[in-house]
């Protein structure tokens, strides 16, 4: 990658990343993210027999992934297709902007907007968690129960990983959109396919008991393979309110497999957008 | 041929594409492995068996992270609503579907086990068409309780095999047992297997000892294994700094003696 290539990705991304701030889209998925992190708190009596934080933080994680997932997905097509149907894309790739620049641009253009959403989701999160903390420690104390814990490197560490999964979740919608026609086919094939990555490890496990036929788990387990495992990034409750937390190895690999991911999916990206009409 | 033409190149990019996802899924997949693994062994939700016939439940959007345990929450609320109803179909769904949601919740175990087997058979009792609670046969109502209170002994036991080391589901399973089924030996079994788990309660031991002493008329039986449970007890290093829990033990094993210990000669007076 030669330094004028470095310089045209940097453009793209930061022009990319500007439009999409700028767009109301994100300040109302963000809005509804943090709203639903903070009701939490107002919600507590709906809580049966967990601690209160987790109950609180459930809130936080489900906002995360849930809106940062329809944020991913929709902002990677729009953002892509309204270069392709405002005919930007036709004038830029006419310019000696290569075709993998241009992907790699709008990619990180999108990933750093996912990133400044998981930060401060992370922030209300914490914000949320802290306050909360002294009177649970008090009462628990109080009553001789055991303290809760409450770890705020490990949200840290966990909105790393949210971050890394969104990034796969945006990759593979940028895929989608190097081969589909129209926006709609983009967020409604993307949407689907986060929801198979999402319960995939689920289906291999139901498919791959020793009852079923050998084809069958043959199969289950060959699929299982091929479709990223998005559960993987699930380590919220150990990290974040666990004094076990999480081993390294786990983190660790959560994170190489989804540094991992993103450059894979981005390769196809490429090579099946290299041959499309613009 | 002009067709083609055109389509075969297309085709092979494609193909290409889904080969180059094939190879690089499985390369990756040994990447994450070490992260999959500690999850299927600590983040018990997804195991298989907790994920038939619910598709179509929302279970899929339960999925989404941290949203599950939210969603049990809100099923439980809806089993609530139907359990006010007597809605029997509508509450032990609801019920079941908040179990699959969150498992690792062991109040959802309890409470739904507690809701079936001491509730569900009089609502349908009561709502018999011939006649409700009073005209029913007293034969069909103990086949009713017998019912329900197996299936939710059912639930009990698998909530046991998940948390075998918390003593509520074995407790709540020997009064169920007792209340509505009326087998004491089994109900005597649930208690030893509360009075042995690792997160014991003081009592569990010594209502196992009454129900074989005095129940089941093993009184020297009884006394004998709690004199044993009370040595465990003794060794056991979580009880060191317990000098009130451990003078609860000994105050029962006393008690014990002097209820089941064969009268010495000569004490026929006392």
């Amino acid at each position: 990658m030669t330094d004028s290539s470095l310089l045209r990705v940097r453009w793209i991304a930061g022009n990319t990343f500007v439009e999409a701030l700028r767009q109301r889209f994100f300040a109302f998925l963000f809005l509804l993210a943090a709203g639903l992190a903070a009701s939490g708190m107002l919600l507590r009596t709906f809580n049966f027999g967990q601690s209160e934080l987790k109950f609180i933080a459930d809130f936080g994680f489900g906002a995360m992934f849930l809106f940062g997932s329809i944020l991913a997905i929709v902002m990677t097509v729009q953002l892509f297709f309204s270069e392709l149907d405002n005919r930007t894309a036709l004038t830029l790739l006419a310019k000696p902007v290569r075709r993998w620049e241009f992907v790699l641009g709008k990619f990180l253009g999108i990933w750093t907007l996912l990133g400044v959403f998981i930060a401060l989701l992370g922030v209300v999160l914490a914000v949320m968690l802290s306050i909360r903390m002294p009177e649970l420690v008090e009462s628990a104390s109080r009553n001789g129960e055991p303290l809760p814990f409450l770890n705020l490197k490990g949200l840290g560490m966990f909105c790393l990983l949210q971050w890394f999964r969104l990034g796969v979740v945006a990759a593979l919608s940028l895929m989608i959109c190097s081969f589909a026609q129209t926006f709609l086919y983009a967020v409604i094939v993307s949407a689907m396919g986060i929801l198979l990555c999402q319960v995939q490890s689920a289906g291999v496990s139901a498919f791959s008991k020793p009852d079923q036929e050998t084809w069958v788990r043959t199969l289950a387990n060959g699929v299982g393979k091929v479709i990223p495992d998005l559960q993987l990034f699930d380590l919220g409750v150990p990290l974040v309110l666990s004094p076990a937390g999480a081993p390294q190895s786990a983190v660790l690999s959560a994170l190489g497999y989804g540094a991992l991911y993103m450059p894979v999916l981005l390769f196809i990206t490429v090579f099946l957008f290299s041959d499309r009409e613009i | 041929m002009k067709d083609s033409g055109i389509i075969w190149p297309w085709l092979r990019r494609r193909i290409i594409a889904v080969v180059m996802l094939c190879v690089a899924g499985c390369a990756l997949s040994l990447v994450g492995q070490p992260a999959a693994d500690w999850q299927r062994t600590h983040q018990p939700a997804f195991r298989s068996e907790e994920l038939k016939g619910i598709v179509g439940q929302g279970v899929l959007l339960g999925m989404f992270g941290g949203l599950r345990s939210i969603m049990a929450d809100m099923s439980w609320v809806r089993a609530y609503s139907y359990w006010e109803k007597r809605d029997r179909a509508g509450s032990e769904s609801m019920m079941r579907l908040a179990i699959i949601l969150d498992p690792g919740n062991i109040y959802f175990w309890i409470n739904a086990a507690n809701i079936i087997g001491y509730d569900q058979a009089h609502w349908e009792i009561a709502a018999r068409e011939y006649g409700g609670r009073i005209k029913v046969q007293d034969s069909v109502k103990q086949t009713l309780y017998r019912e329900y209170a197996e299936n939710a002994l059912k639930l009990l036991d698998d909530c046991i095999a998940r948390f075998p080391d918390d003593s509520r589901a074995y407790i709540y399973a020997a009064q169920l047992t007792r209340n509505k089924l009326n087998n004491i030996p089994m109900e005597a079994e649930y208690y030893r297997r509360a009075a042995e788990c690792k997160n014991r309660v003081w009592f569990a031991g010594r209502i196992y000892a009454m129900i074989l002493g005095e129940d089941m008329g093993k009184p020297e039986e009884a006394l004998e294994w709690y004199r044993d449970y009370y040595r465990r007890i003794l060794a056991d290093k979580r009880y060191e700094n317990r000098p009130d829990l451990r003078q609860i033990f000994q105050e029962n094993l006393e008690d014990l003696e002097e209820r089941f210990s064969p009268v010495p000669v000569g004490d026929s007076k006392k």
